[in-house]
């Protein structure tokens, strides 16, 4: 029997959080390693499941998954009209998720550096931590729309509590603002999951059962199929009826973009981010920015590009503007930031238009360019709040304004800064160079570029300035000119940063440069399944 | 034998490519004791050993297509990428000149940056940066370029911020950083654009679907291609400092002089000329207008505006932009092999002349006679100073093009193809020929030819300068170079081996017929050497002005006051970028908050007609109609909140009713 795999990767971290839980006082700090231990264990698991992840074909059918595990999880009976509801305990990777799996996996390894040392209630702050990386896990993993949704809608509660306990001054409000946000999008998923749920029965061999039965399964590797729609159900596109000018699977396309739109964040869901991402502690903001954001864009990658093809054809144009917009409008934001983590928190903002962009370029290109935006955001991010953090811990402040000349004081800081800046703003030769390039090639030869004429591709191109721009010009301001401090009671003496920080920021550095200068296994890993997404986009959207 | 030969060549390009880069890890590796830069001139010079070895190698033995693919992604059919590198003879020798220069900046830096405390970082981006350049000029892909083109741009900052401590450094870096990126727009859009119009980013790949075979063809898919091409057009000019970019070249002036010798002689600004050379053959005739326009005027002004300048540095600067319009001319012409040339001896001129500036005034300073770069403060130094003299001198022939120095022959040329040209050509490139004589000739004269009293009283100070062999060292080498005699022109006598090595140019195209070259032409080169004498005999006995000169004057000191335009363009974004923050604060962000009180509110308000409404029945509901006429009549005599409070009130139950009805 093959090794349950991704169950290891999912419920490991929720054992590790009971472990955590259940030591005693006395070894209260001992916490932090268990985290350790597991999270090593999971990057691990990522890191062989990733070596196989070209083998993926992804979307089609279970066998183009890897590492399938299915169990029935509850078949339920609804009576004659309905027919059989089914949910299974369906976990499976391919090239979409399989590189997020491992991104998370290593992103949650490196943000327990700032949270080493943590004093407060180590115990229930490392259970909840990884509690939130078991469900980060499911989320990427599992393959039945409610085993995911409810992966989804669980993570929100550990990170609420992560926000609101541990974060900074204006914390509590933070963590409720994140917390509306994110149940309102949830409502609307809600809705479409049981629109879909009314929408399709597959006919299968039920074990309880003789026989064909009519089971109403939200299994993703099947619900492309449009032969599994009923004619007359509520997303069936074949269901013509027209609500305020829209048909229903459009209201469920645009019910799912706003829901998840506000995880992205596209533009005016965007409200949560700033306020979260500041008041956080660094290795929370580091897995907001850096895995929270993603599984938006995966969710949206999964179930809207998977489940409603033909919306996305349709909408694409829609959803690139929106991603344009972002890019240009959080850039014109972060350029006058006096915080340095809103300031990063904007150019997340950003970056992830640039990943929505890409995936609504319906290219090969493009949507590659969209998946390894988000491992080269992520990594890119972890760094920059590393170096935020390093910063705030040398100087007690993070204002622009109350800073100048750190590089002075502390060259080894200023070094990675600039480093970790410019791989922000795609210098070529690190990872976003290759991401961007390769969303703005699908942006300039998108079906919809030509009515654009390539319009948005350009203005997206003056994000990439615009990053430059605020990064740059934060750099001058923070690192440069004579060294002060200001409203500092004495003149502190900045230390450079230390070991640990050295040979996570290096560590980070080498991975960018790496999915810089060497892109192709990374390519190779996700370009099949991307394609078949591709090809499946084309044969059933236009059908 | 070929093979064998062919491969010890590659290794030794290999080695010239990795030894500057060795450079950069051994420098930003901790070291223990204090960096000197001794060990980065090391790897320098054995770069450029291995360089020139190889170079040799391969024009002599190795006559295999020079283009060596290296695959970079393969992923058919959505994308495939492969990396090429051009060894033809140009791209070598443009090689070798980068890396003389590069040679020359670091034993001038191990000596003249002595007393830096951070060496050490100082020396890495040096190496980074001709790494980078070296890689510039051998790619054979747009890719590679545009990553190494990148990678010059960063390695610039630091270099031009080194002394960011002091005021208004880093600002400066951080604006000609700046400028370059909205170049690279430029570099990005046109390869975007290339890569839909066309499969491939190879250079080769692109001559063929774009040459002149194509041109023939499609002439109306041209005025696209042409339009497309504008885009390499921008982003070469931002970096060669053209019109309308120069504007970072004049701040980017404020580094550490043996950076400014490096940046704006051989690198830095020969890069966009290079792009623009080897995408010459997509240039459409309508876009060498445009191309010779922005050259031909930015050459003029900018060397009229070098004749008015007062600080030295910038007057050097102001001269690089001028040089750099008289390329993209030859380009604009046709005539890449020329402007190739150009780069070559204009990195020498140039960077002998930023060497010889850095002279005089770290020595000047040290004697304490004067602290600013000012003309007008260090005069008739010829006696005291006759190593920064000669070398100027030898500097300042090649660029006037005087018999018998390096600049000569490509003079000659140069003013035969504006012959060929015709028309409004000539008399503006005559013009900017003469502006050249004029600032050159200002420059030696208050240097060196002016009588000064302050400087002839003391002539210990400036004796330091030979005990100093890293600093004279290659101010002989340069000067050397500046002599004719090495290359051989045709006009001396056979086709030198310079000059033929250019005209190897692989992606050279089609030029404007030159109709022989008249004698009078000749008159013309030796105008500016005419202007060049009246200019130094004026400045020799011109006295120091306190201030500038009438409306015209200062228009053209400053250049068409672009500079001040660019302060508006930054203000202007700033600005859009506040207003975008305040429609972040006022109406994006209170979104969330907004919903938890309109959630709230409609909760409180549902709670209220529960209670004074639907509990009470139709008693009650008779009672608060009763109180709400009252209330109505009172409206008009209560204070505001409280009426708010009832408008609420009544705003509520309309909702309600809308919604009831609207459910039924």
């Amino acid at each position: 029997m093959e090794l349950p795999l991704l169950s290891l990767l999912v419920w490991g971290p929720f054992v590790g959080a009971l472990v955590c839980l259940g030591l005693p006082a006395r070894y209260a700090r001992y916490s932090v390693y268990v985290a350790c231990i597991v999270l090593l264990v999971e990057v691990f698991l990522a890191a062989i499941l990733f070596s196989e992840l070209h083998m993926a074909k992804g979307i089609y059918a279970e066998s183009n998954f890897l590492w399938v595990e299915r169990h029935v999880w509850f078949v339920m009976s609804l009576g004659e009209r309905w027919g059989h509801l089914r949910v299974d305990y369906l976990l499976g990777v391919d090239g979409l998720s399989g590189p997020l799996v491992l991104l998370a996996a290593l992103l949650f390894l490196v943000a327990l550096g700032p949270a080493w040392r943590m004093v407060r209630r180590p115990r229930l702050f490392f259970s909840l931590y990884l509690l939130l990386c078991g469900a980060v896990m499911g989320a990427l993993c599992s393959l039945d729309m409610l085993l995911l949704f409810l992966f989804l809608e669980f993570l929100v509660l550990p990170t609420y509590v992560l926000i609101a306990f541990w974060g900074g001054r204006g914390r509590t409000e933070a963590a409720l603002q994140f917390l509306l946000y994110t149940l309102s999008g949830s409502v609307l998923i809600f809705f479409v999951l049981l629109g879909l749920y009314l929408s399709i029965s597959i006919p299968q061999r039920l074990p309880t059962e003789v026989g064909l039965q009519w089971v109403r399964h939200l299994d993703l590797t099947q619900i492309i199929n449009t032969s599994h729609y009923k004619a007359t159900g509520l997303f069936s596109s074949q269901n013509m009826q027209a609500f305020w000018g829209l048909p229903l699977r459009g209201w469920a396309f645009l019910a799912l973009c706003v829901g998840l739109g506000i995880k992205v964040p596209l533009i005016p869901g965007h409200g949560w981010l700033p306020k979260a991402h500041v008041e956080a502690s660094t290795s929370i903001s580091i897995i907001l920015a850096g895995v929270l954001l993603k599984l938006g864009a995966y969710g949206l990658f999964r179930i809207g590009w998977g489940v409603f093809p033909d919306q996305v054809l349709e909408y694409a144009p829609v959803l690139a503007f929106f991603a344009v917009f972002s890019i240009v409008y959080a850039g014109l934001n972060a350029l006058v930031q006096m915080d340095l983590k809103r300031l990063i928190a904007y150019a997340s903002i950003a970056h992830m238009g640039f990943v929505v962009l890409g995936m609504s370029s319906l290219s090969d290109r493009g949507m590659m360019g969209a998946v390894y935006q988000m491992l080269s955001h992520g990594l890119v991010v972890a760094a920059l709040f590393l170096i935020v953090d390093g910063v705030e811990q040398r100087t007690g402040t993070r204002n622009i304004s109350h800073l100048s000349g750190l590089a002075d004081r502390g060259p080894r800081l200023a070094a990675f800064a600039l480093l970790f800046f410019c791989a922000a703003f795609g210098l070529p030769g690190f990872s976003g160079f290759v991401a961007e390039m390769l969303v703005l090639m699908g942006a300039f030869e998108a079906i919809w570029a030509q009515s654009f004429s390539w319009g948005l591709g350009i203005f997206a191109l003056l994000g990439i300035v615009l990053a430059a721009a605020y990064f740059i010009w934060a750099y001058q301001r923070v690192f440069q000119g004579p060294y002060w401090i200001r409203n500092a009671e004495r003149t502190i003496p900045l230390r450079d940063i230390c070991l640990w920080e050295v040979a996570v920021l290096s560590g980070l550095l080498g991975l960018v440069l790496v999915l810089g200068l060497y892109p192709q296994p990374v390519l190779e890993a996700m370009y099949t399944t991307i394609h078949h997404l591709k090809l499946l986009m084309y044969t059933y959207g236009s059908s | 034998m070929s093979d064998a030969l062919k491969t010890v060549a590659l290794y030794g390009f290999a080695l010239a490519f990795l030894l500057p880069f060795c450079s950069f890890l051994w420098h930003v590796c901790p070291q223990r004791g204090r960096c000197r830069g001794k060990a980065a001139l090391g790897f320098l010079i054995m770069a450029g050993v291995c360089m020139g070895g190889a170079t040799g190698l391969w024009l002599v033995y190795v006559e295999d297509p020079n283009i060596v693919p290296v695959s970079w992604i393969i992923l058919p059919p959505a994308l495939v990428i492969r990396f090429s590198v051009d060894f033809s003879a140009p791209v070598l020798i443009l090689c070798n000149c980068t890396l003389l220069v590069s040679c020359w900046v670091h034993m001038y830096s191990v000596d003249y940056m002595k007393e830096d405390k951070r060496l050490a970082p100082y020396f890495a981006m040096l190496g980074l940066f001709t790494t980078a350049m070296l890689g510039l000029f051998v790619s054979g892909n747009l890719w590679s370029m545009a990553l190494c083109w990148g990678w010059i741009g960063i390695c610039s900052y630091v270099l031009i911020g080194h002394n960011y401590q002091e005021k208004g450094m880093a600002r400066a870096a951080t604006e000609a950083f700046l400028i370059g990126k909205v170049g690279d727009i430029g570099l990005w859009v046109g390869m975007l654009v290339f890569l839909v119009i066309s499969s491939g980013l190879d250079i080769e790949t692109l001559q063929l679907y774009f040459g002149d075979s194509f041109k023939q063809q499609v002439s109306g898919f041209m005025v696209w291609v042409g339009l497309f091409a504008l885009c390499f057009v921008w982003a070469a000019l931002s970096k060669s400092a053209q019109f309308p970019f120069q504007v970072w070249l004049i701040s980017a002036m404020r580094g550490p002089v043996p950076v400014s010798a490096l940046l704006h002689s051989a690198t830095l600004v020969a890069a966009g000329v290079f792009l623009l050379g080897r995408l010459a053959f997509l240039f459409t005739p309508w876009v060498r207008e445009v191309l010779l326009v922005v050259g031909l005027g930015t050459a003029l002004t900018a060397g009229l505006a070098a004749y008015t300048q007062v600080h030295i540095k910038r007057l050097l600067a102001y001269s690089t932009i001028s040089q750099m319009g008289f390329m993209v001319a030859l380009v604009a012409l046709g005539q890449v092999a020329y402007a190739f040339l150009y780069i070559v001896l204009h990195a020498i001129a140039k960077a002998l002349l930023f060497l010889a500036t850095g002279i005089i005034t770290q020595q000047l300073a040290r004697a304490g006679l004067q602290k600013s770069e000012e003309l007008s403060q260090m005069s008739g130094l010829w006696r005291q100073m006759p190593l920064p003299y000669i070398a100027s001198a030898a500097g300042a022939a090649v660029l006037l093009g005087l018999p018998l120095s390096a600049g000569y022959g490509l003079k000659e040329y140069f003013t035969a193809q504006f012959w060929g040209y015709g028309g409004w050509g000539l008399p503006v490139a005559g013009l900017a020929l003469l502006s050249t004589g004029l600032y050159l000739g200002r420059l030696m004269g208050y240097l060196f030819l002016k009588k000064s009293p302050q400087v002839a009283q003391s002539s210990a100070w400036c004796l330091g300068i030979w005990q100093r062999p890293w600093l004279q060292l290659p101010l002989w080498m340069g000067s050397f170079c500046c002599l004719g005699v090495g290359y051989q022109y045709p006009k001396i006598g056979g086709k030198g081996w310079l000059w033929a090595g250019m005209q190897e140019v692989s992606f050279a195209l089609d030029s404007w017929e030159v109709a022989g070259r008249p004698i009078g032409l000749t008159v013309l080169s030796w105008g500016s050497v005419g202007a060049a004498l009246l200019a130094a005999g004026y400045a020799a006995r011109e006295r120091p002005r306190p201030h500038l000169g009438n409306l015209g004057y200062r228009f053209i000191h400053h250049h068409g006051y672009l500079h001040w335009i660019y302060e508006r363009i930054y203000r202007g974004i700033h600005r859009c970028a506040r207003i975008m923050q305040r429609v972040e604060r006022y109406s994006l962000a209170p979104l969330g908050a907004g919903l938890a009180k309109g959630l709230l509110l409609l909760a409180l308000g549902t709670h209220f007609v529960d209670k004074q409404g639907l509990s009470g029945g139709l008693k009650a509901a008779a009672r608060s109609l009763y109180r709400v006429g009252r209330r109505a009549d009172l409206l008009t005599k209560q204070h505001l909140p409280r009426r708010m409070a009832w408008v609420l009130f009544f705003g509520l139950c309309l909702l309600w009713t809308v919604l009831l009805l609207f459910y039924f």
